[in-house]
Formats: structure tokens, sequence, C-alpha cells
């Protein structure tokens, strides 16, 4: 793989656009400060870095990181298939609250020094490394925290080592828990390492501080560039896919369980199809919760795309969403719009439920989470951002064993 | 630890269940240390070919090499009652003979040991 493929090309457009319209929204003196904002606030849940570093450095932060990112795989000679795509667009998203360009490359490092340990190649890890930055703000944590000081960055990057060093035994392990059935498998391996350093620090007197810092000034914005981008994606998947939606359907009948990779299975083209579609559906999802396209929404929604070319399709991930909003409006009322919209977004983690055991268990499983999910970050002390994948995790191990023995597969 | 003998040993696990599933009657399996990788040998009798995934049983098993997904989803191989892994063995091994004769499948699959 000497020149870049299609894939390729298509994966840049995003921070190409990113960093056009930061520059059309923002000033590069505000895109500095924004930046220096970022990197030093503390990550911890839920933190939204449009209200720290405002529009043109989070952009820019994302845009970064996903073109590193892509550089990297580029260097590895590493073609995207559907979990590379999925990989990509996560970080881009989890870009807009809690990963910036400092705080996830010492799990990078971590994640190379267990293949040296181990002999093998960094190629054969980066797939996990790239989700593993779930626990970047554990990196963030160390780096400000005022009683390290000066030796706050030494701690930070070591603390992101260890994390990049015994995550691919970790979450390799952890997929036979649930089966493979919370995509998000790496959140649940990061809540519960989350859980296990944060009950050390906790041992240690310190107890982290919550945060809940949202903004809503750049939604009209934010909600033409994604529109723009799936729209992009949908068109462009038809044109290349024969101006149709062939195969479209084939998709719809894949249960979406770990490993359904639709780019090998069913074609490049028509995985695009669905990131597009589920891009727009996401963007429903959002505006029918009544919050606005905020950091942490464009973090679900950029997962949701990335994951439909990995699992997520409309018709498994449509009951698990109903399954949420059922649990909101006949159970928890008057959540908070934001914190909804990001749980029905992220909760399609749990699309394999309902793709292997039908539309029913999907409910089921989407009422669940949304028990669970508002109960675990305290376990984490929210320095895992895939906290759905906490919960989805917690789900699927619960409900795929009482689902197999009494439900019947789909 | 050599991770290599227990990911032959999942590799088998699948194929013998899937095959088992899909109604073989007779299979036999030969695994062959060749130095530098392992060939794994299935001869199945009175598959059912009807069946939509003994169909994609080339497709699947013949995907290209992805060591970056293999190898972190390689634990979850011969693992599920309810689904396969087909595709994953596909990604785990550097190449695939699959020959259907009637109603008998030849499986023939190469993985070159990690060095």
């Amino acid at each position: 793989m000497n020149r870049l493929s299609l894939r390729f090309y298509i994966l840049l457009t995003l921070p190409l656009l990113m960093i056009v319209a930061a520059f059309l929204l923002d000033t590069p003196e505000n895109m500095i400060k924004g930046l220096k904002a970022i990197v030093l606030h503390s990550d911890v849940l839920l933190v939204d870095y449009l209200a720290v570093g405002g529009i043109g450095a989070t952009l820019i932060n994302s845009a970064l990181l996903t073109l590193a990112n892509v550089y990297l795989l580029y260097r590895l000679k590493i073609e995207p298939t559907g979990p590379i795509i999925a990989a990509v667009l996560t970080i881009a998203g989890f870009a807009f609250m809690g990963k910036n360009i400092i705080n996830v490359w010492p799990i990078y490092v971590g994640g190379y020094l267990y293949t040296r340990y181990k002999g093998t190649s960094f190629k054969s890890v980066i797939l996990i490394m790239m989700f593993a930055t779930t626990l970047a703000p554990l990196v963030t944590e160390l780096l400000i925290s005022p009683s390290l000081g000066k030796f706050g960055f030494i701690a930070g990057f070591l603390g992101g080592v260890i994390v990049g060093f015994i995550m691919p035994p970790l979450s390799a392990h952890m997929l036979r828990v649930h089966d493979g059935y919370n995509l998000y498998n790496i959140g649940f391996t990061g809540g519960l390492l989350g859980g296990v350093l944060m009950a050390v620090k906790r041992g240690l007197g310190i107890e982290p501080e919550k945060q809940f810092i949202l903004s809503s000034e750049y939604d009209l914005e934010l909600k033409i560039l994604l529109s723009a981008f799936f729209l992009f994606f949908l068109f462009l998947g038809v044109y290349l896919n024969g101006r149709s939606f062939r195969g479209y359907r084939r998709i719809m009948k894949l249960n979406g369980r770990i490993v359904t990779d639709f780019v090998q299975l069913e074609g490049f083209e028509v995985s695009l199809i669905n990131m597009g579609i589920m891009g727009l559906m996401g963007l429903a999802v959002v505006a029918l919760a009544k919050s606005p396209v905020n950091g942490p929404a464009v973090a679900g929604l950029l997962t949701l795309v990335g994951f439909s070319a990995f699992g997520k399709h409309p018709f498994n991930s449509l009951p698990v969403i109903l399954g949420i909003f059922l649990g909101e409006i006949l159970i928890f009322k008057n959540i908070h719009p934001t914190v909804l919209a990001i749980t029905a977004l992220f909760g399609t983690t749990l699309a394999p439920i309902a793709g292997s055991f039908g539309a029913l268990a999907g409910i089921a499983a989407g009422m669940l989470h949304m028990f669970v999910v508002l109960n675990v970050g305290y376990l984490h002390g929210g320095i895992n951002l895939y906290n759905n994948g906490f919960s989805g995790g917690i789900v699927a191990t619960i409900l795929v064993p009482i689902l197999r023995a009494f439900g019947k597969e789909a | 630890m050599d991770e290599e003998p227990k990911k032959i040993a999942k590799i088998v696990d699948e194929l013998v269940t899937f095959c088992l599933r899909h109604g073989a009657k007779k299979l036999s399996i030969h695994i062959e240390d060749e130095g530098d990788a392992f060939r794994i040998h299935l001869h199945v009798d009175r598959i059912n070919r009807d069946d939509p995934l003994v169909k994609e049983l080339t497709k699947l098993l013949s995907l290209p090499k992805h060591d970056e997904i293999s190898e972190y989803y390689w634990t979850l191989v011969g693992e599920v009652e309810e689904d396969t892994e087909l595709s994953v063995i596909g990604m785990m091994t550097d190449r695939a003979e699959i020959k259907f004769d009637n109603n008998s499948v030849s499986l023939t699959l190469y993985r070159k040991k990690e060095t």
C-alpha cells in the first residue's frame, strides 16, 4: 500500500472539513489560547471542550488527533476496515469531550512497549490503542494534579503508559465476558480498570471532582457541519455503489455482534450509505431529546457513524434507542436533554442484542442500560470516557445468558 | 506465554462446532506444524450446502489477513453457541483452500507463526 486508497481519502475529509470550519468560525489567536485551555483542563466526565476552549480550538484538536491517527494507520500499512473506521471516528468524536493532542500519546507508548515485550508488531495492537484512549482523562488528572506539582507530567505519562501496556490482554479477556454483544468492549474494560485505579486513588484520600460543563453556543454551526458530512457519506456511497442502495438490505440482516465488519462483508460503498443514514438518524435522535448539538453530542454522533461500518444499522439500533426513550418517559422523566441524547446514541453499543435476539430484547436492553448507565460513573470517577460502553458491558453480561437460555434468536 | 497453540485450538473448535451444527455426520481433522506455519485440514461429510452460512463459507474463510483485528478479537473464536466467528478465522489465517464435492467439503487453512 504505497499510495493512499480511496478509503483513506474519505477518512481525511472530516478533519480537513474541520480545519476549514475552524478558520471560518474562529481566529488563530483564539485557537491557540483555546487549545492550551483544553490541554490543561480536567477531562473527567462530563466536560465539553466547546465550552472550555471554543469552537476553533475544539475543531483543530479533533482534526489534529484524527490526522495523526490516520497517518499512523497509513505508516503501518493498515487499510481502513470496519473496526478501523469505527476507531478513527470515535477518536474524532471524543476529541470534543476528553481526548486531546497531549493526553492520548502515553497510552500509545504503553502499547508499543507491550509489543516490544511480547515480540510482536505495533500493528497488531494499534486498534486496541486507539480505543484505549478512553482512559486519556487519567493522564490529564495526573498531569494537572496540584498535589503532584512538577512531577505531574511524569506521573501522567507513566499512568498512560501503564494503561497502554496492560490494555491488550485485558480487553481481549473482557470480550469473552459479554461474548461480543457490547460493541464498546474497551469501554467495559476501561470502566473496570478505571474503577480499580479510582479505588486506589480514593484510598489515598483523593476524590475526583465531578464536572458537568456543557455548551449550547455552536448548535447551528455543528448541525450544518455534521449534516454536510453525513450527506456526503450517503451520496458518495450511493454514487460509488452504482447509484443504488444495492446490498443495503443484506447489511440490515446482519446481527452486528463483534466481529461484524460491514466493510469486509458487504463492501465499503454500502457501508458508507449506512454510515450516512445512521448519522442523519443520530441527528434526529439529538433533536428528539431536545438537546443542542454540543461536544458530547458530537462524540455520540461520530461514534455512532463510525460503528455503522462495524455492527450498527437502523434495524438493530432503533429498538435500543426506543428502549432508552421509553425508560426516560415511563420511569426517569426530566433527565437532562444532553444526557438523554448521548445515552440514546451511545446506548446503541447494545445493538447486537436486538440484532441477535429481536426488537423486544433490544428495547429491554435499552431500558436496562438507562438504569445502569446513570449509576456506574461513580465507580471509575468519570475517568473512563466510554461510560456507556462500561454500562453496556454490564447489561450484556447479565442479559445475554438469560436471553440465550429463555429467549429465541431473531 | 505462547498463544499460538491456543489460537490453533480455537480455530479448530469454531470449525468443528460450525460443521456439526450444519449437518456434518463424519468429520476428520488433521493439524500439522510445518515449522514456520500451521496447516489445519478438515474433511467433512454431509454438510448442509443449502444453509446460507455454508454458502458463505468460502467468502468468510478467505478474507484477507488482518493482524490488527484478529489479535484483538481472536479470543471470541469458538466461544459463542448461537453465532459464528468464521470471518475472524479468515482474518487470522494466511490462506484458505475450500473444496466442495457433492455434500462433502474439504477445508485447508494455513497460519504463519508469529515471529
